[in-house]
């Protein structure tokens, strides 16, 4: 074992892991994880069932410590006993199951919360407030949780998280089982804090909420499988694709167009051609002409991009 | 490893308004130290009080007629009544209605005499005041025994004993069903991750925890303790003629030992929810941590180890070594790697 990092040399504001692993029993949760995410940036970590996400997120917080390999939080070490509760504090966690003290009421498990961060009474109290009224939850504050729906927990859960206003938000799977209303409500918050210059990693099965509010995603099973932004991964495993819709088509278009060099693939559905293509700016002009010089006529070009869910898909099944 | 109070205060802050709205917790630590501390007495020392005819301290009242005296002499195979004897020895005799001093008795019946000093060997006595004879192999019956109890104290002086098993149970049995409910239904909620994601260490944690147990249990059966001295007093005095309570025994062991068995059965209830997923298992594995300390007390009532002051002191400090020692073992179990990971 070698001298652990101090905390200075790593002084930048961001969550850096360096082959993280962790392993249950023989099974590897998480097997050999290197990942960057800067300040203020929103990662969304998508993957499978038990593909370790919770577990990641979970040694994130150093609730857990990893097997081998590290984790830095701001240039703290989540391995290290006397980085653990500095590091904590920085934190908000959105668990899993929201883990709310059902006897209690909203506001006692969010006072007994902001107490636990250190965040100062009046402070506190406006604190609390505001993420109640936002979260429209304001009017329930003094009912206990337990008669609470499942959205109004996971709310409750979230704003348990931004209490002591965390510089870094992990969230694990934020929308699940909200319904569209609230989850719009959540996403928008995300974005505010987004905004606000947080750090966010979260975990999603909902690709649209990946695609929406991610900066950038990784594909977890066990190992990284792929990371970009979701334009990125759509155009790194998919190309670049570009529609063309005509008014009328002269026959054997298809097949000339893949003629042109660039092309990867051509597939005709009623007057849409939609081509996968290498480059769209060098590709496109060849390929309208093309068109046009066999009697085509071109009613408009379109960028395409295949959807979050191919390109996930495509990853998860190209994994291995 | 640091420990703050004040994080200790805010966790306790917090279990006391959850125990305020768990009726079965309200009810361990209302209900259950009052009927330990007024019902079990009153069940157990009414009988026993209400058989004596009042405070049986007096000699008896024999009424003796003497019509001689004797000093000195050496008798042995008689009948003797109605005769002062001094400095006898006797033998084989059938002894009434006498009056002995510093006599020498073997192998004799003695029965409505006043008997002073001396000594008595294979005999039997009945009815009779002695004051400080010596009695060897000697039978003793309806008598009175000159600074010796009488039946009715031992009999409750020893259930008295008994009763501190009980009172000594409050604070062993609340824990079980208390700790129960907090550790297992914080597993079965689901709230110890999140509050492990604060900036609070375990043993904060863990404090915190024992701690909003330890002191409504401590303070409850230091609370029922007044009203049951008044109400042993009041049972007991007519036929003690004094108020037994409270003694030594019983200070050292309401204040002192209490709340080292408190806190033994804290921790080992902190250990046993950890392992556990429903509240009920909790509870069956808990209750047994009462075995060891009912079998203690069972065995100084029965007198193998005298039941003294001392000997309480001695066996809280005893408790309080394995409190420690259980400490460092609910230490182990109260990580948050091995809560996250184990516990299920
Ligand atoms: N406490 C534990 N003990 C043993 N194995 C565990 C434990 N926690 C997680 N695992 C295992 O680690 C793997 C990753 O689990 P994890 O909860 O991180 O997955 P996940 O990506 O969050 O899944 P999901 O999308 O279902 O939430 C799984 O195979 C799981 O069985
Ligand atoms: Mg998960």
């Amino acid at each position: 074992m070698g001298l652990p990092p101090s905390p200075s040399v790593k002084a930048n504001e961001m969550i850096e892991t360096v082959d993280l692993t962790r392993r249950f029993d023989g099974l590897v949760a998480v097997e050999g994880l290197n990942l960057r995410i800067e300040d203020g940036e929103v990662f969304g970590l998508l993957g499978p069932n038990g593909a370790g996400k919770t577990t990641t997120i979970r040694m994130l917080s150093a609730l857990i410590s990893p097997t081998s390999g590290s984790a830095f939080i701001d240039g703290l070490d989540v391995s290290h006993r006397q980085d653990q509760l500095r590091i904590r504090s920085m934190v908000g966690l959105l668990p899993e199951s929201p883990g709310l003290y059902e006897s209690l009421s909203a506001w006692q498990n969010l006072e007994f919360y902001g107490k636990m961060y250190g965040v100062p009474t009046s402070e506190r109290q406006a604190r609390i407030k505001q993420l109640l009224t936002t979260l429209e939850l304001w009017d329930r504050r003094d009912d206990a949780v337990s008669g609470f729906s499942k959205g109004m927990k996971q709310k409750v859960s979230i704003a348990r998280a931004l209490v002591h206003e965390p510089r870094y938000l992990f969230l694990d799977e934020p929308t699940s089982g909200l319904d569209p209303q609230a989850a719009l409500t959540v996403r928008q918050y995300i974005m505010e804090l987004r905004g606000e210059g947080r750090t966010i990693l979260l975990n999603t099965h909902n690709l649209d909420d990946a695609h929406r509010l991610c900066d950038r995603i990784g594909v977890l099973r066990s190992r990284l499988l792929a990371i970009g932004s979701p334009d990125e991964l759509a155009d790194r495993f998919f190309g670049r694709t570009t529609m063309v819709r005509m008014v009328s088509i002269p026959k054997g278009v298809p097949e000339a167009v893949l003629k042109v060099p660039g092309v990867l693939s051509s597939e005709l559905n009623g007057n849409e051609l939609t081509l996968r293509v290498e480059d769209p700016s060098v590709q496109n002009p060849l390929i309208v002409d093309l068109i046009i010089s066999m009697g085509g006529k071109v009613e408009y070009v379109e960028q395409g991009r295949r959807g979050l869910e191919d390109v996930y898909l495509k990853i998860i099944e190209g994994g291995g | 490893m640091i420990l703050r109070w004040d994080r200790v205060g805010i966790i306790v802050q917090k279990e006391f308004s959850e125990f305020r709205r768990n009726k079965y917790i309200l009810y361990s630590l209302v209900l259950m130290p009052i009927i330990f501390a007024t019902v079990l007495p009153a069940i157990y020392l009414i009988p026993v009080s209400s058989m004596s005819e009042g405070p049986a301290n007096g000699p008896l009242d024999l009424d003796l007629n003497l019509s001689s005296s004797m000093q000195g002499e050496y008798l042995s195979d008689v009948v003797l009544s109605n005769i002062s004897l001094v400095d006898c020895t006797v033998q084989n005799a059938i002894i009434s209605n006498c009056r002995l001093e510093n006599c020498t008795v073997e192998g004799s019946l003695v029965e409505g005499s006043d008997i002073i000093g001396g000594g008595f060997t294979d005999s039997f006595v009945q009815q009779s005041n002695l004051d400080g004879t010596d009695l060897v192999g000697t039978t003793v019956q309806d008598s009175f025994l000159a600074g010796q109890p009488s039946d009715t104290e031992t009999a409750i002086l020893l259930l008295l004993n008994i009763l501190l098993i009980f009172f000594i149970l409050i604070p062993t049995v609340i824990p079980t069903v208390v700790a129960s409910y907090t550790i297992v239904g914080e597993k079965i909620n689901r709230s110890l991750e999140p509050l492990l994601a604060t900036p609070t260490t375990d043993l904060e944690l863990l404090v915190g925890k024992a701690a909003s147990i330890f002191i409504p249990c401590v303070l409850v059966t230091w609370a029922v303790f007044l009203p049951f001295v008044i109400i042993v007093n009041t049972i007991t005095e007519p036929a003690l003629g004094y108020s037994p309570m409270p003694d030594a025994i019983w200070i050292a062991g309401v204040f002192l030992l209490s709340p080292m068995v408190c806190g033994m059965s804290i921790l080992s209830n902190v250990i046993i929810s950890s392992r556990v997923t429903d509240v009920r298992s909790a509870q069956q594995l808990g209750s047994l941590v009462v075995l060891p300390i009912v079998a203690l007390f069972l065995i100084m009532a029965m007198g193998l180890i005298p039941l003294t002051a001392l000997n309480i002191v001695f066996l809280a400090l005893v408790v309080l070594i394995i409190d420690l020692a259980m400490l460092n073992l609910a230490r182990r179990t109260f990580r948050r790697e091995e809560i996250l990971v184990n516990w299920k």
